[in-house]
């Protein structure tokens, strides 16, 4: 397990420096972050977001009311 | 019985016996710097002849069983609890001689030596298939015989060309070698000279399981079984609540990798195909990259959850309630 961690964590370093490197070369050379960012809002990945957002709402609220009915399951038992 | 020498990764049976007898005359010299130097060279010197005069070493060595058992034996007969126990071999000082261990290491020899086989079962020149290659062995190391003192200035080098090395004469080697020879006698000199909790410390009882002629003690594991159910009745549940409370955070991570790794990907297949502008695409390459970074980082710490901590837990309930709810009690 902990040779698994050292491997892992030395590919996730890596994966970093080349992303953080990637970035700042592409900013240096003059890239435009706002038509990035309209580019990806208006991709598959902006929907997918928008859906696990939607889920995360719908389970929060299922939560919410499944806590709030525990205490009268409880109390209806004895 | 060869007509010719033949190269072979093999090591023969004599050599592999070689070997063994070494490292059992190195083990025992270090075991008896209890005795006085002079008994030690005695005992060692009996030792070694029983190893010449014995037809199949490794039957001899099967028959000794190890190292220890046989300076188990030699300290009772030495009358350990008279003499002043020591950790380093010293010379005899006016003080009266005690062959009572003489006697002990004869009868071992003589018992020893009636388990050997009348004819010599495996020929010299058979090969074992089980050891490693090794270099070949300097010749004058056959020639040279065991010498009793050597052993425990060899438990350090246990390769044949060492010993050969050791066992060379000393006119031979050039004056770096015996420097560095002298160093590494230095040094082997304190590895020898080095305490031995093993036969300082062990006790009574533990040197009756050693002895030979006592059959060993069998034992069972019997349930306490007032306490098993006792503990199974606590056990289950508490274990229960410790494994969701574990698979929460555990499914989180695997929620989180999986997200992270989509995105990511989704990411990078959207933007090679929309960025006509390569500053912009290397933006988006990049940020996909760290989001994957972050997603294996999940994703281990799901694997870790599953097989470490859950895995570690089940473990060690099973392992405490063995511990707790079972005695071991000897075989009738």
């Amino acid at each position: 397990m902990k040779k698994a961690w050292s491997v892992v964590l030395v590919i996730v370093f890596v994966a970093i420096l080349l992303g953080a490197t990637a970035i700042g070369v592409g900013y240096l050379t003059g890239a435009d972050l706002e038509q990035v960012y309209l580019t990806l809002e208006s991709s598959p990945v902006a929907t997918f977001i928008m859906r696990l957002v939607s889920y995360w709402e719908q389970g929060y609220a299922y939560a919410q009311q499944l806590i709030a009915a525990l205490p009268g399951f409880f109390a209806s038992l004895f | 019985m060869r007509a010719f020498p033949v190269e072979t990764p093999f090591r023969s049976v004599q050599e592999v016996s070689t070997i063994n007898k070494q490292k059992f005359l190195a083990e025992l010299a270090k075991l008896l710097t209890f005795m006085y130097e002079e008994d030690r060279q005695k005992a060692l010197g009996a030792y070694n002849e029983m190893f010449e005069e014995a037809e199949d070493e490794q039957m001899l060595l099967q028959a000794l069983v190890s190292p220890l058992r046989q300076a188990v034996e030699v300290a009772r007969a030495y009358n350990a609890g008279k003499q002043s126990l020591r950790t380093a071999p010293k010379p005899r000082e006016g003080e009266e001689a005690n062959d009572a261990f003489m006697d002990t290491i004869h009868r071992i020899r003589a018992e020893a030596l009636e388990k050997q086989p009348a004819v010599q079962v495996v020929s010299e020149d058979q090969i074992s298939l089980f050891d490693a290659p090794q270099e070949p062995e300097a010749p004058e190391a056959e020639a040279a015989p065991v010498q009793p003192a050597a052993p425990a200035e060899d438990a350090e080098g246990e390769a044949p060309a060492e010993n050969a090395e050791e066992a060379a004469p000393a006119e031979e080697e050039t004056p770096d070698a015996a420097d560095e020879e002298a160093e590494e006698d230095s040094d082997d000199d304190e590895v020898a000279d080095a305490p031995l909790p093993e036969i300082k410390a062990m006790p009574a009882a533990q040197t009756a399981e050693l002895d030979p002629s006592q059959p060993p003690r069998k034992t069972v594991r019997k349930a306490r079984v007032p306490l098993l159910i006792l503990y199974i009745l606590l056990a289950i549940p508490l274990g229960l609540i410790a494994l969701v409370i574990l698979l929460i955070p555990a499914l989180v991570s695997l929620a989180a990798a999986i997200v992270c790794i989509t995105v990511a990907v989704l990411a990078v297949t959207s933007a090679l195909g929309s960025f006509p502008k390569i500053a912009n695409l290397l933006v988006a390459l990049g940020a996909a990259l760290i989001l994957l970074a972050v997603g294996l980082v999940f994703l281990m710490l799901f694997v870790w959850f599953l097989g470490g901590a859950i895995g570690g837990m089940i473990n060690g309930l099973i392992t405490l309630g063995g511990k707790w709810c079972y005695k071991e009690v000897p075989a009738e």
